[in-house]
């Protein structure tokens, strides 16, 4: 396992060029290593016979065959779509904000398009929303394989602007996607707080599972710049000339505000809530994601 | 202040010391630019950290320049001014100097001394000043000539090479005098004499020792300086000893009282003072006399006495040896006592004229009746072999009325009955001269007569009233002596001080000549009871008139109303103790000091009236060579028309001077003055800055060392500020404050954490 995993560095990801390919190689690598599970869903669509091995439920020992040839095999059956996921992906101006390997930006689509092949992978239905200040492209949640090469094309934005309200678009997804899933937001949540909050409950009255990727540069977790800098906004106009070391505690308090209060709006609303650096190896998102997961599958 | 470098200060200052602001700038133009996502934050830390952040950013800016511009003001080498550019600068000045030459500027160590400096102090200031361009006058004026109330040497004159020239050869004839005087009389000179002009200021220079001794006791040096202050003077104290040094000075020489006659041994006594910090061990003293044979009027020769040697003396005690001295002639004879040299040389030496006479004259008066002057002649002189150098003379009362008294040393009164008019004046202006007097009682003393003659309620010679002879009870049961008596009075410490005889108990006394009842020593303080007897009433009274002081014995001389002197020799002690004490003010001489008028007293008629004063010579210049020879015509003293006054002036320099006297008679005579350096010369304590500003608290004044203004021409004159440890330090200090505020203030690049894993 920890062979795979060397590949799953940004550094390393960064040079496949093609998303599907990134999202393809990250999600093998990140599977390879982990055990195959004995259960498979349940389902009346029959996908193949296994021989069996101690510890297979003895429901699903095809006793036919074991009739005919005195062998113990278990029936296995295709499952059931029963997830719905719609991505989230923040494609706006200030995800482009990357000194690393691979930009904000790079890193939330990398993410995104990771979670859709493994989820789709797993016959579950993945949808995908690209959006800055307003919903930039839409991917209905559907679940064949070759869903896949949409939603890459949706997270493929030109130009990004700023983003201002995000309720606004959080209202408009759940008005859209009105059918219970999950929600994987992955973004900077560089917005109106109060907003992010209120979008993030929004979806939670309406009976989604939400999981927050809150995706920081290392730069912007601890701001080690040195020398006479100039800060020019990326959704702004604004500009700081400054000495960014004498600015630097009073930026790292006002941060750890803002991602505490992001932590407790996610928290008080029953979602989970990451903060994920870019420069962390794109499998921990992975298995954030599926922690969460069997998180929520517990809480039901 | 000036600069080694000037151009470097001057050109390369401002232009270096704007590189911090010039650096900020060129990094302004060349700062990162950072695409930001996260503005608000920063713009949150921005607008609550911003007040600080300047200050900050300023205190760096301001440090940085103040730490450039040390650096190149110590690369200019800069130079303070000193005290000569301060005070030459500028305009019109009068210099005033007032230059200390008393004995206590006679303070040498290592090759140099006090006064040398002083002088060429005076030299440097007069010098400089003929160099300026603005008019720059000078007046100088020593201690001793304000002492004695002359001129100033130098009065307002123009500083020019004029002025320099006549220094230099001012400068030869300037020398320390052994006189003791304060800064005050010159001070008020000063002040009287030299007024500020209009257009020029005035720096008054004090150029002194600052003896502790001569500011501490007087309150009037601060009030004259307060006033030159108030008057728009500068005041310069100008100290020229680096340190206080040990002196020992011999503080007194002169015979101790006794019988100063020819050929009879008779004891000096010498005192020395350490006037040091420490304690002097093993001084010794070198004592010398006239040799027996220089009976030459002209010439006297010393020769050695022998030697004392005082094992310790503590820090400012004094200590006193005594030795004994035989003159074989008669006449004017001089000791020397002399130290070790020391700081102070004037002080080492010390002379004293003894005044010998053949014999001492003194007067009994007996007028008969029971013969008691055999008895105390007997006690006096008691025969050719034993010499006690006293010469009696037996007379009765009427000798008095015309004789010279002034001869005789103590006159002896014997149960006198009664004394005229004129007798009584007689004896009385010889007392009141400082004769001395001794009373005796006896059968024929009339009590009337005493008490309205003699005693005159106090006025008159006789110490106390009387009333009528008594008799002094027996009483068997009273073990206590018959008279008790000041055991520590000079007449009675020889005889009775020493407990371990009995002569005291052994006297016993039947009658006396009782006081008048109302009579209380108490009342008079002239007067004093030095015995008395056992019933409490008076016995001996003894009482100062005028100079001289007289005795009342209120018994016989001879033991007729006692028994004192027939068994013990108390009697004899007493009798020539009694004589000494007596006579002490007939041959005692005053100590004299430099800075006192010498001055010859001659009866008219008696002597020519030329008196010729011969000054000492400088024994070290003029080995055996005679002093200069000074004729002084006498002239009529105002006090007493019978006398004439010859007056030399005021003595400046230690040493015997001789008064050459030409009586009528043809012959010659001569006497012998022995004048010593100033006793408050000698304390070599000194003030330091912190003292005199205790001393002279309101007046503004500027304490200056001798070593500040005698800086050599060849060098330049100044501070090297950049050579001072203390500039560096503070450099370092600004570097590590710089330092420290970038640091807080975030110039310092931090390390970069990784966090990638």
């Amino acid at each position: 396992m920890p062979d795979s995993k060397k590949y799953l560095h940004p550094e390393v990801v960064a040079r496949i060029d093609r998303l599907v390919l990134r999202a393809r190689h990250i999600v093998e690598g990140f599977l390879s290593g982990i055990h195959r599970s004995p259960h498979f869903g349940q389902s009346v669509e029959f996908l193949q016979h296994r021989e069996y091995v101690p510890g297979d439920d003895l429901r699903h020992v095809d006793w036919k065959v074991w009739a005919k040839q005195d062998r113990f095999y278990v029936k296995q059956f295709e499952e059931d779509t029963n997830l719905r996921t719609t991505l989230l992906v923040d494609v706006s101006g200030s995800m482009q904000y990357g000194e690393g390997p691979l930009t904000k930006y790079d890193y939330g689509c990398t993410v995104a398009a990771s979670l859709a092949y493994m989820l789709l992978r797993q016959q579950d239905a993945v949808g995908c929303v690209s959006f800055d200040e307003h919903v930039r492209s839409k991917v209905p949640t559907r679940s064949k394989r070759n869903h896949l090469g949409a939603i890459v094309k949706a997270l493929e934005v030109e130009n990004p602007r700023d983003k201002t309200d995000l309720y606004k678009i959080l209202r408009q997804v759940a008005e859209e996607y009105p059918r219970r899933g999950m929600m994987v937001v992955i973004s900077d949540l560089l917005a109106d707080r109060e907003g992010i909050i209120r979008g993030l409950k929004l979806l939670r009255k309406r009976g989604h599972d939400v999981m927050v990727f809150h995706v920081m540069d290392d730069d912007e977790l601890d701001f080690p710049f040195n020398g006479a800098t100039r800060f020019e906004g990326l959704e702004d106009t604004q500009v700081i000339n400054c000495n960014p070391r004498s600015l630097r505690d009073g930026y790292l308090n006002a941060l750890q505000d803002f991602l505490s209060e992001m932590r407790r709006g996610c928290t008080s609303n029953m979602c989970d809530y990451d903060l994920i650096r870019t420069s962390q190896p794109l499998s921990a998102v992975l298995a954030a994601f599926l922690s969460n997961r069997l998180a929520m599958h517990h809480r039901k | 202040m000036t600069f080694t470098f000037p151009s470097l200060f001057f050109v390369w200052l401002l232009p270096l010391v704007a590189l911090p602001v010039l650096i900020h700038l060129i990094n302004l133009l060349r700062h990162r630019r950072v695409s930001w996502a996260a503005m608000e934050f920063l713009l949150d830390s921005k607008k609550k950290n911003e007040k600080s952040v300047r200050i900050k950013q300023l205190l760096l800016l301001l440090l940085r320049m103040i730490a450039i511009a040390a650096i190149v003001f110590m690369l200019a080498g800069p130079i303070l001014q000193d005290h000569w550019s301060r005070l030459f600068g500028g305009s019109n000045v009068h210099h005033v100097i007032l230059l200390d030459d008393t004995g206590s500027m006679a303070d040498q160590w290592a090759n140099t001394n006090a006064f040398s400096r002083a002088k060429s102090v005076v030299e440097n200031i007069i010098r400089r000043a003929s160099r300026e361009s603005s008019r720059q006058k000078v007046t100088l004026l020593r201690f001793s000539d304000a002492a004695l109330g002359k001129p100033p040497e130098i009065l307002r004159q123009v500083a020019a090479d004029a002025l320099v020239d006549k220094l230099s050869e001012l400068s030869g004839r300037l020398e320390v005098t052994a006189l003791g005087a304060g800064p005050l009389e010159g001070l008020e000179l000063i002040e009287k004499r030299v007024k500020p002009e209009a257009d020029e200021s005035t720096i008054l220079y004090l150029v002194s020792d600052l003896r502790a001794a001569q500011w501490q006791q007087s309150p009037a040096i601060a009030q004259v300086l307060e006033r030159l202050n108030g008057n728009g003077s500068e005041i310069q104290l100008v100290h020229c000893v680096d340190a206080a040094h040990g002196n020992l000075a011999i503080t007194h020489l002169g015979p101790v009282p006794g019988q100063q006659v020819a050929g009879i041994s008779m004891r000096m006594a010498v005192e020395v003072t350490n006037f040091s910090d420490t304690s002097a061990t093993n001084v010794p003293l070198a004592i010398e006399q006239t040799l027996p044979a220089a009976s030459n009027a002209e010439l006297h020769e010393m020769a050695a006495l022998g030697s004392i040697k005082i094992a310790r003396i503590e820090p400012g005690e004094s200590v006193t040896r005594s030795f004994d001295v035989t003159f074989s002639s008669p006449g004017e004879h001089v000791v020397a006592a002399s130290l070790p040299p020391d700081a102070i040389e004037l002080d080492n030496r010390r002379q004293s004229v003894v005044e010998v006479s053949e014999n001492v004259p003194v007067l009994i008066i007996d007028d008969g009746g029971e013969d008691q002057s055999i008895f105390l002649r007997l006690a006096l002189a008691p025969s050719a072999r034993v010499k006690t150098g006293i010469r009696p003379r037996i007379e009765r009362s009427t000798f008095l009325r015309s004789g010279d008294l002034d001869r005789y040393h103590t006159i002896y009164l014997l149960n006198i009955s009664e004394l005229d008019q004129q007798e009584i004046k007689n004896l009385e202006d010889y007392v009141r001269a400082g004769g001395g007097v001794v009373f005796f009682a006896g059968t024929q003393l009339h009590r009337q007569f005493v008490n309205d003659a003699l005693y005159r309620d106090g006025e008159g010679l006789f110490p106390l009233p009387l009333s009528s002879p008594a008799t002094l009870l027996v009483d068997r049961l009273d073990k206590a002596p018959d008279v008790q008596l000041q055991k520590d009075h000079p007449i009675f410490s020889r005889s009775f001080g020493d407990s371990s005889n009995t002569w005291l108990q052994s006297i016993a006394i039947r009658r006396y000549y009782a006081p008048a009842k109302h009579w209380n020593a108490a009342d008079d303080a002239s007067v004093s009871v030095i015995a008395k007897l056992r019933n409490g009433d008076p016995w001996m009274v003894e009482k100062t008139f005028g100079a001289g002081r007289t005795l009342a014995v209120l018994s016989t001389a001879a033991p007729l109303w006692h028994n004192w002197g027939r068994s013990d020799p108390s009697f004899v002690l007493w009798a020539l103790d009694t004589q000494v004490y007596l006579g002490a003010a007939k041959v005692a001489r005053p100590e004299r000091q430099v800075g006192e008028p010498l001055r010859v007293d001659l009866p008219t008629g008696e002597y020519q009236p030329v008196v010729g004063f011969i000054a000492p010579t400088i024994p070290t210049v003029e080995p055996q060579q005679k002093g200069d020879l000074t004729q002084v015509h006498a002239t009529q003293s105002e006090a007493d028309l019978q006398r004439q006054v010859a007056e030399y002036g005021t003595v400046l320099r230690t040493g015997i001077y001789e008064a050459l006297l030409s009586p009528i008679d043809g012959s010659s005579e001569v006497r012998r003055f022995a004048y010593n350096a100033a006793l408050s010369e000698s304390d070599l304590q000194t003030l330091d800055q912190g003292q005199l500003r205790q001393i002279l608290k309101d007046v503004s004044f500027e304490y200056l060392r001798a070593e500040d203004l005698l800086v050599p021409s060849t060098r330049q004159a100044g501070f090297p500020l950049a050579e001072q440890w203390w500039f560096f330090l503070i450099l370092v200090c600004v570097l590590v404050v710089e330092q420290l505020l970038a640091y807080f203030a975030g110039y310092h690049r931090a390390k970069k954490k990784d966090h990638r894993r």
